[in-house]
Parts: C-alpha cells; sequence; structure tokens
C-alpha cells in the first residue's frame, strides 16, 4: 500500500514538472465566432453539403471530375485574390460588408510601457513601435507587421524588435484576443552580450493584445547567458 | 435548425477558448485560429455527434486536424527537426547553464507523439483519464497503461540529460518508478 502512494506522489511529481513548463497556462480567451460562421455561410452547412451529395450521384462521372476540378481552380484563385487585393474582397462581400475595412480602428503603433518578471529579476519595459497596414491573407484572417525598438531596464539595454498581430475579425472594429508575436533582432555587436546569442533572433515575446494593454509570455533564446522564461504586460501611451 | 445553431453557438462560447489553448499549446500561434476554426466547422457537420462531454471530442478533432496539417508540411518539419537536433547537440552539456524547464521540454520533444500526448493531455489540458482516454480514442485502460509507460520513459530520460546531478529530486522519484 505504501509502494502504491509513493508511487502515484513519484507519478505526480512528473506531471507537475510537466505543468510547470506549460507555454499557456491560463485558458486564452475564445476567438471571434465569425470566421467559423462565414465558412459555413460559405458551403459548409451540412445540410447542404449533404443537398450536394444526394445530387452527385445523378451527375456523369466525367462531367463531375470536371466540375470537382473547375472548383479547385476557381477556389485557389479565390484564395489567391483574397491574398493579395483588398479590393477584391471588398467587391465579394458588398457594400454592405465591412470585411474589407482593417479589422481595428486604432493600431499599436505608438509607446507601451510596462513591467517584466521572469527567472532572474524584474523590470520595467518600454516599448516603441510602428504597425505596418492590416492585411487579410486569408478571408477573416488578418494580419500586421510591427517595428520598432524595447527598452529594458534592468539591464538597460534599447533592442530593435519586430513582429507580427494576428486577428480574426469579419467586422471592425475588433478589439479583443488579437495574438501578438514578435522578437528582439540580435544586432552583430550585440552577439554574445546579456541577451544575445549566436542567433538574430533574440528574446521571444508572445502573448495577446486589446485595444491599450497587452500581455503574455517570454523566452531568451538557448544558448545565452541568461536562459530563462517568464511573464509581461503593458500599456500603451500613447501614438 | 434553429436548435442546431443555438446549441453551436453555445458549444462555441464554453469550449472554443480551452480548443484554442491546446492548439496554441501544440503549434505555431499565428496558424491557431485556423486550426479552431476547422475544428468548429467539424463540430457544426457533426453536431449529432458531440457528447455530452464535448470538450475531449473537440480536442480529439483539433489533435486530428493538427496532424493533417503536420502531414501537408512533413518535408518542412523534417528539415526543422534536422536543425532543432543540431542545436540541441550544440547546447553546452554543463548543467550549470541548462535549468529544469529546458531539460524538460528537451526530453518532452525527443519523446515519441504517443507518449507525450498522453503526458501533455493531463498535465497541460488538466484532463482526467477518462477523457484524455476519449481524446486519443482509446479505452481508459489502455490509457492508463500508456499514461504510465510515458511517466517512466519521461523520468528515465530526465535522468539522463547531461549536468543533471543525481541527487535531483526528479531523478531519484523518476528511478522509482523502474
Amino acid at each position: 500500500m505504501d509502494s502504491e502512494r509513493r508511487g502515484a506522489a513519484m507519478s505526480d511529481n512528473v506531471i507537475d514538472l510537466i505543468r510547470g513548463v506549460n507555454p499557456f497556462p491560463d485558458e486564452l480567451p475564445a476567438p471571434p465566432i465569425q470566421p467559423v460562421m462565414r465558412r459555413l455561410e460559405g458551403g459548409d452547412q451540412g445540410s447542404r453539403s449533404s443537398a450536394r451529395m444526394q445530387l452527385r450521384p445523378t451527375l456523369d462521372a466525367t462531367l463531375g471530375a470536371l466540375g470537382v476540378a473547375t472548383v479547385v481552380a476557381v477556389a485557389v484563385l479565390m484564395i489567391a485574390l483574397a491574398g493579395h487585393t483588398r479590393s477584391w474582397t471588398a467587391i465579394r462581400h458588398g457594400a454592405t460588408s465591412t470585411s474589407a475595412a482593417p479589422p481595428r480602428q486604432d493600431n499599436l503603433t505608438g509607446t507601451w510601457r510596462g513591467l517584466y518578471t521572469g527567472v532572474y529579476g524584474s523590470g520595467t519595459l518600454t516599448i516603441s513601435w510602428q504597425q505596418s497596414a492590416w492585411k487579410e491573407g486569408s478571408p477573416g484572417i488578418w494580419h500586421a507587421h510591427v517595428n520598432g525598438s524595447i527598452k529594458l531596464s534592468p539591464p538597460s539595454e534599447t533592442l530593435p524588435i519586430r513582429g507580427t498581430v494576428l486577428t480574426t475579425c469579419r467586422q471592425a472594429p475588433c478589439h479583443h484576443g488579437d495574438l501578438i508575436n514578435f522578437h528582439t533582432v540580435v544586432e552583430p555587436s550585440l552577439v554574445g552580450s546579456t541577451w544575445g546569442h549566436s542567433s538574430k533572433r533574440g528574446i521571444a515575446y508572445k502573448g495577446t493584445v486589446s485595444t491599450s494593454r497587452m500581455h503574455g509570455s517570454y523566452q531568451t533564446p538557448n544558448g545565452g547567458r541568461l536562459n530563462g522564461r517568464g511573464v509581461w504586460s503593458a500599456r500603451q501611451l500613447g501614438q | 435548425m434553429m436548435d442546431g445553431t443555438v446549441r453551436f453557438e453555445a458549444l462555441f462560447r464554453a469550449h472554443a477558448g480551452a480548443v484554442r489553448t491546446y492548439v496554441c499549446r501544440r503549434c505555431d500561434v499565428s496558424a491557431a485560429d485556423d486550426v479552431v476554426a476547422d475544428v468548429f466547422v467539424v463540430a457544426w457537420r457533426r453536431l449529432a455527434d458531440v457528447p455530452d462531454d464535448p470538450l475531449p471530442w473537440l480536442l480529439g478533432v483539433a489533435r486530428r486536424v493538427l496532424a493533417n496539417r503536420r502531414r501537408g508540411e512533413a518535408r518542412h518539419h523534417a528539415l526543422l527537426g534536422r536543425v532543432r537536433s543540431e542545436r540541441v547537440e550544440a547546447m553546452p552539456a554543463s548543467g550549470a547553464q541548462s535549468d529544469v524547464g529546458e531539460s524538460v521540454l528537451r526530453v518532452l520533444s525527443r519523446m515519441r507523439e504517443r507518449d507525450r500526448e498522453a503526458l501533455l493531455l493531463v498535465a497541460w489540458e488538466g484532463l482526467s483519464a477518462a477523457q484524455a482516454a476519449n481524446v486519443l480514442g482509446v479505452s481508459p485502460n489502455t490509457f492508463a497503461a500508456r499514461l504510465s509507460r510515458a511517466r517512466r520513459r519521461f523520468a528515465v530520460a530526465l535522468a539522463a540529460e547531461p549536468g543533471q546531478p543525481d541527487r535531483q529530486p526528479w531523478t531519484v522519484k523518476g528511478a522509482a518508478l523502474l
């Protein structure tokens, strides 16, 4: 009996260790339902699919194959156009849809100030960056790039940063639950310094961003002198 | 029809966050919402099959969607895996520079997918053995055996990590699991 209890406790220890490296310890907010509904409206609805399946046996096999090939070709063309042509998106949704508009009326451009804390201490961070225009890569999925710098204290260092913010949104404005990823860019002169190592990628940050707040976790690069993880948060001061 | 829509929206509201978290823990965050959308499109199509406890069922779908995507990117991942293994080999062997978290992640990354997923469903998703078995489509007894083996393999692999002194608690406890 003792050995059973001891075995269970030891097994729990393994689970605890693995739980400790969970990259997202807390449940993320649900994404918007609109992209799913859009896909369903676009032909994935079960009843419509069933109706098509019932009609299919009546078609000649050759015509069916040609039809599928045509649909695939048109779909590929539509996806390509959606990725590169904002105006096409506007035409597709018509004047009543706001899908062609950027998913956020504000953007992340400006200065953000906040805190970080991790395995080797805490400090402040100040991010100054500019956000590019939103682009709709796939229907309902928008992304934009951010470029700028992050000032950390301590250690007192300012590093260039670059990243991507991603949102799924059909109708402007969307202000919640956007995912953000960015990382410091290690300049050649900084390789081997406190944060840097042999890669051009330094500290990797990921998290979520709302209208004026963002938070998430960070990880310093493998092989860096201060190898570790932590969390960060920041508020937007102004554009 | 209306009932189905209401039920689907309730399903989404209740579980989309958990599905998104599950996906974000296993793939690039930028692709996560796309995977979540795929999962719920499947859920809509098979709404009648969704059980009373829907989360394990949804996570099972998410697992298959991720597996399909990975198969599609097999060549990319093969290259990535080679690069990663080179990076792991290049990491310093000294225990002074690698903390426990790094060792745990390294061991997890080297485990077989079925062993790793058994551990992660319990440790990260917080599922019970019965729920995790449902996600993997196996019986609870099969899952219990798989989890037990995975724990033992994890403990042995962690104990063998370079630079980890024998007195580390997980080493002692891991060895006791044998």
